[in-house]
């Protein structure tokens, strides 16, 4: 079973992640910001990361950049979660080593449907 | 668990977070009244923030439409382009209570406390303009991102697609650290496949 883990200070955010992916069999770990999903991931291995962009102690831009640093995480596929459409923000996210970008408001079967594409 | 009994969950977990945070940002406004402090704006500007993006998902849709009026101003704020003055917290507060209007009607009534909401976005509108005029580009991003939000707002309930496949950009590979673009599909590749293209 690929596990991913969502990153989220947005408890609402989580869920409806959780929800949606479990129910296509994934299994679901959960961080609230940036330094949790540091942590989180440093013990274990997971197939994927998605991940808010504005969060407290560490925001996704800075999460990103320091998974990527990580040698087993230098090519898992990371999405960024974000209400964030402007230009700049997403040359940010490409920059850092973000492999995907999905705006909010999103729903169920497009979240799916990205995350069976950068699955691998 | 279909999709009625998904947005029913995510809709209650939602009211229990956007409380939590209503009340955050009022201890934070009657903090930053005493002492405008550059992590308190950060922290208003992010619940706001938070408001916005999760309400925008569970489709409370005047919620989160009203929430990006007070998220402008915290931006500006947050970004040193004005001061938080006892004026501002003021306003904040009231939009605050008018967030929590919106946060108890599911429903979205159009017409609710629209008279109140007018008067807020128009105090609100005038704290960010005087910085804004000298920058036209600001100016202009930001109906532009109101305009999203409207559409997604006015065309959705609940979990329908808003966005057209081009909001997500899929890179090819992403080479680790020093991922540049040449590392992306080049724009038009492929309908889903896009790197970075405007919605």
């Amino acid at each position: 079973m690929k596990t991913i883990l969502a990153v989220d200070d947005s408890a609402t955010m989580r869920q409806m992640v959780a929800f949606t992916l479990q129910g296509a069999g994934y299994e679901v770990l959960a961080a609230v910001d940036g330094v949790d999903a540091l942590k989180q991931i440093a013990g274990r291995h997971v197939d994927m990361i998605i991940t808010d962009l504005n969060m407290p102690n560490m925001n996704g831009i800075e999460l990103i950049r320091q998974a990527r640093s990580l040698a087993p995480y230098k090519f898992v596929p990371i999405l960024l979660l974000t209400t964030e459409s402007a230009p700049e923000k997403k040359q940010e996210g490409k920059a850092a080593g973000a492999t995907g970008w999905i705006v909010k408001p999103f729903n169920t079967a497009q979240l799916l449907a990205t995350v069976q594409k950068v699955m691998r | 668990m279909d999709h009625k009994e998904m947005l029913t969950s995510l809709r209650s977990a939602f009211q229990v977070e956007a409380a939590d945070l209503l009340n955050e940002v009022d201890s934070s406004l009657l903090q930053l009244e005493a002492n405008p402090d550059g992590e308190i704006i950060h922290r208003v500007f992010r619940a706001i923030h938070t408001l916005k993006g999760s309400g925008a998902m569970v489709g409370l849709e005047r919620l989160s439409r009203f929430a990006h009026r007070v998220e402008e101003v915290f931006e500006a704020a947050r970004d040193g382009e004005l001061r938080v003055t006892p004026e501002l917290t003021d306003l904040a507060l009231r939009a605050c209570d008018l967030l929590r209007v919106f946060l108890a009607d599911a429903d979205s009534t159009p017409d609710l406390e629209s008279g109140t909401e007018q008067q807020l976005v128009t105090a609100l509108k005038a704290f960010v303009k005087p910085e804004t005029q000298a920058a036209p580009a600001v100016q202009a991003a930001g109906p532009a991102v109101a305009a999203l939000g409207v559409r997604s707002a006015a065309d959705c309930s609940g979990f329908h697609v808003c966005r057209s496949p081009a909001s997500v950009f899929l890179a090819r590979r992403v080479s680790a650290t020093n991922a540049s673009s040449t590392d992306l599909h080049p724009a038009g590749a492929g309908n889903s496949k896009r790197p970075f293209a405007r919605p």
